[in-house]
């Protein structure tokens, strides 16, 4: 009605206001078809100038289908997992992304690995880099315990000008004074020559060390399980390696971890809240 | 007489026409309408301005390429532009096939959308990373008839070699004479393409702008070759190989 009322009491105004649009429209139509053919004919020339007229011709060959089969077949391209949300992380730029095709969902800053290198004896080394290449979310945990590798004893034993010395599950290290250390049930505990028996307490940088000797404990005991250090969260991705939080918020934007990449706990917390098992990560 | 311009109604009496108004008036009066058409207008001049000038861009490139060709290659371009409608458009389809293969793609590559002048690191369709680049103009250099030939390419290339900062490469005798600086017999220089860089099969080069030598101009660009940031080579190096995919459409 309002059109109609506009176009009735409107006179010339209205239609030439009109006109000059559809003229305006219709010439962009025009230009729309005349660049698209200035655009091939660049393209050609441009082809033949650089000698490539047989790469597209054996993309030709390749589908060998008349137009119309290659326009379905554009049309129909699958999906691929860059269509669904996916992880990204830069460790030149010490940068996460949370994507979805060229959109960001969620961004922030990360620490990656050093790059150090940790001789293990044997010949052998442990390079503490993170891993490039394409990684998959395999599991998410709320509040992780982190379980040292035998590296970590490592790196703290040298550190501090200590030996090593592996504990096993039935295994005792005798003391100067007749106790012993030595595993019950899930603990490594100190028992003394009366039967007392005194589990440790080790947080991190506070191992066992006995005779100048830096205690693995066994896997599964309570003193090889440190609370806190990877913060709140963790979105693990096989091999040992994950993203997650931690105690030292200051380390993050360096290249600091030992592959792992690590976040701030409020990032970790809501990347454990928007990311689903199975997306895929992609660290380059 | 009055009578002409008014409209008989039952009872014998008069009544007005319906009044024409100016623009004023109808601004006032279809204030939706009125914008509406008017930013529609505007709208469409704004992309047929847009197009005008891309259209002409496009003229005065093929112009441009078709004046570095042989007679042959002219013949050849002509040839491939008088083929039939459907002919021309599936070379465009072709390109855009390759595109296609690119978003397929599940070994890590590169690409290269040569008009937007944007590079970008995917993988399997995801873009891990968007990288803004120059691209050098496309034509013939060097002195007749040692001419060297100039474009950007289209089509796939793979890398041939990653270079860093200390990697050396052999500036070309015509990219002296291009920057009026005398040609040294010992144009084997570190860093020569910046602290990372890439060449193709093809021997097209991804350079970054280095810290010396006759590369070191943010307003040149090698022809035929594409220019990146530093820190975002710096970035992408360390994951590609010799023998990755890299798209150019």
């Amino acid at each position: 009605m309002g059109l109609l009322r506009f176009y009735r009491r409107g006179g010339r105004v209205a239609l030439w206001l009109s006109l000059l649009v559809l003229v305006a429209a219709a010439t962009g139509v025009l230009l729309l078809a005349e660049t698209a053919e200035a655009r091939l004919r660049r393209d050609v020339m441009r082809l033949v100038y650089n000698r490539s007229v047989e790469t597209l011709e054996s993309l030709e060959r390749a589908v060998d289908a008349p137009p119309d089969s290659v326009r379905q077949l554009l049309a129909a391209s699958p999906e691929t997992p860059g269509d669904r949300p996916y992880l990204v992380v830069s460790i030149e730029d010490h940068r996460l992304w949370f994507k979805q095709r060229d959109s960001v969902l969620f961004t922030a800053p990360v620490a990656t690995g050093s790059g150090k290198v940790l001789d293990r004896g044997r010949g052998g080394s442990w390079r503490f880099e993170t891993p490039r290449g394409r990684l998959i979310v395999q599991g998410k945990e709320t509040d992780p315990q982190w379980v040292p590798p035998d590296w970590h004893y490592v790196e703290q034993a040298r550190k501090r000008g200590l030996g090593l010395r592996k504990l096993e599950r039935g295994q005792s290290i005798p003391l100067p004074d007749g106790a012993v250390i030595t595993v019950q049930g899930n603990d490594v505990v100190r028992k003394e020559a009366n039967g007392r028996v005194r589990p440790f307490t080790v947080t991190e940088g506070r191992e066992i060390v006995v005779n100048s000797n830096m205690i693995i404990p066994p896997f599964g005991t309570t003193q090889r399980r440190y609370p806190g250090v990877l913060g709140t969260h963790r979105l693990l991705l096989g091999d040992g390696y994950a993203l997650h939080g931690t105690n030292r918020p200051e380390t993050v934007g360096r290249s600091v971890s030992h592959g792992c990449v690590r976040l701030r706990n409020e990032d970790i917390a809501h990347l454990h809240e928007i990311v689903p098992v199975g997306t895929v990560v992609y660290i380059y | 007489m009055v009578t002409r311009h008014l409209r008989p109604i039952r009872g014998g009496q008069y009544d007005a026409p319906p009044q024409r108004h100016g623009w004023r008036e109808f601004r006032r009066e279809h204030p939706l309408l009125f914008f509406g058409l008017v930013l529609g207008l505007i709208g469409f001049l704004v992309v047929d301005g847009l197009l005008l000038y891309k259209r002409h861009r496009y003229l005065a490139e093929a112009s441009a390429i078709r004046a570095g060709l042989s007679a042959v290659e002219r013949r050849q371009a002509d040839a491939i532009l008088a083929r039939n409608e459907s002919r021309l458009e599936r070379f465009r389809l072709e390109l855009e096939l390759l595109q296609r293969q690119a978003r397929l793609d599940d070994r890590l590559h590169l690409t290269i959308a040569v008009d937007s002048g944007v590079m970008r690191l995917e993988r399997e369709g995801a873009v891990l990373r968007e990288m803004p680049i120059m691209l050098g103009t496309e034509r013939a250099v060097g002195r007749a008839p040692d001419t060297v030939r100039m474009a950007t390419p289209r089509g796939t290339r793979t890398v041939e070699r990653v270079l860093a900062a200390d990697s050396s490469w052999e500036v070309p005798e015509w990219v002296y004479a291009e920057r009026g600086l005398p040609a040294p017999d010992a144009r084997i220089l570190r860093g020569a393409l910046g602290p990372a860089a890439l060449v193709l099969s093809g021997g097209t080069v991804i350079y970054s702008m280095p810290v010396a030598g006759p590369l070191n101009d943010s307003s040149y660009v090698m022809p035929g070759a594409v220019r990146a940031r530093a820190d975002d080579l710096r970035a992408v190096t360390p994951n590609l190989r010799p023998g990755m995919a890299v798209y150019l459409y």
